[in-house]
């Protein structure tokens, strides 16, 4: 449960000494406190109470001690939440959001960085202050190279990767695909091949990315690809696997769980 | 040395509606050195946990210049008292246990 309630404190000082001390033992000893911190500061100690009700106990209680002066009830207002955080908490990787200290490692390591709208720092600083449009329609998920260098790299645990790929699937979902990337096309061509054949026609993927995105830069790969088929690393055609139905099965699946 | 501390944060009544107090809000939050901000009625509007690795007037000075702060006054926790307090919890724990 939540903290509903907060406590300020201010004790008395007789003969100059003073009686936090005291009172953190006393407070120590009363069941309904949640927590009692000591802070230098207009106050002596901040004590934080889970229900609204046990405030009020607490607080009937405190004002009984001798070493109370002063006492403030400050009472949790619920605000409205940030539902695009919440969603985000929510995917794999996504719930290390609240862990990140903004110290910009991962900017730092990303060999990307310069490509990206926002370096990763800053998209999850924007998903922190709810920014959805901002952070689905960017291009930094796509660029994402997944070398795992920010996630080695990050002194709080983050999964920025793992982030990145859960903020793809979320940006694909609704509707928000960065119109000047290509890699949605690429993932696409990549999963359509396997569906139809269990493993990569790589001549058939490439076909499609570029008829899907720009038809004329297939143009400059097309002495690439004959070399590619003189020496026999691509075939023209197709070929499928044995068990092309458990792979299919492997992808309905995923789908079905939320993949795009 | 860090900064552990708690602000307690009054808004100026010219922004005191929906719409800024959210927006005051996502504007702690978004705040680095911000460990929680929670909303609040009575003295305050705000109690903001702080913990950063900065001195305490530089995140409070942070914070005064947004122009929706009325007052803030801070509350430096006590880090030493808190230190002597733990031992005894931890017996008193496993005691219990």
């Amino acid at each position: 449960m939540g903290i509903k309630a907060y406590l300020m404190v201010k004790t008395k000082k007789t003969d100059g000494e003073d009686n936090r001390a005291i009172a953190l033992k006393d407070l120590e000893t009363m069941p309904e406190v949640e927590a009692a911190v000591p802070v230098l500061g207009e106050y002596d100690v901040i004590i934080t109470v889970d229900t609204p009700a046990k405030a009020g106990l607490i607080a009937e209680k405190i004002e009984s001690k001798g070493w109370l002066k002063n006492l403030r009830v400050l009472k949790v207002e619920p605000v409205q939440p940030n539902p695009f955080l919440d969603e985000v908490c929510s995917l794999p990787g996504g719930e290390c959001v609240r862990w990140c200290m903004q110290c910009g490692m991962c900017s730092a390591s990303c060999p990307n960085v310069n490509q990206m709208d926002y370096s990763p720092r800053k998209l999850i600083a924007r998903i922190r202050a709810g920014r959805r449009y901002d952070v689905l329609s960017s291009n930094t998920m796509w660029i994402c190279a997944s070398c795992y260098l920010c996630t080695a790299r990050c002194p709080k645990d983050v999964k920025i990767t793992e982030l990145m790929h859960s903020l793809e699937r979320l940006s694909a979902q609704h509707g928000l695909l960065n119109k000047v990337v290509s890699t949605p096309a690429m993932y696409k061509a990549f999963v359509d091949s396997i569906k139809k054949n269990g493993r990569v026609h790589e001549i058939g993927i490439m076909m499609q990315f570029y008829l899907k995105t720009n038809p004329f830069a297939a143009l400059q790969m097309l002495p690439v690809a004959m070399q590619l088929m003189i020496h026999r690393r691509v075939g023209i055609k197709p070929t499928k696997i044995k068990g092309l139905k458990q792979i299919k099965a492997i992808l309905e699946r995923a789908q079905a769980l939320g993949g795009t | 040395m860090g900064t552990k501390a708690y602000f307690m944060i009054k808004m100026a009544k010219r922004f005191a509606d929906d719409s800024h107090y959210l927006d005051a809000v996502r504007e702690l939050e978004a705040m680095p050195e911000v460990e929680a901000v929670t909303s609040v009625s009575g003295v305050c509007d705000f109690l903001v946990k702080v913990d950063a690795p900065i001195r305490t007037i530089l995140v409070a000075n942070k914070i005064r210049s947004k122009k929706w702060i009325e007052s803030l006054r801070i509350m430096e926790v006590d880090t030493e008292t808190e230190a002597a307090k733990a031992p005894e919890v931890t017996v008193a724990e496993l005691l219990k246990k």
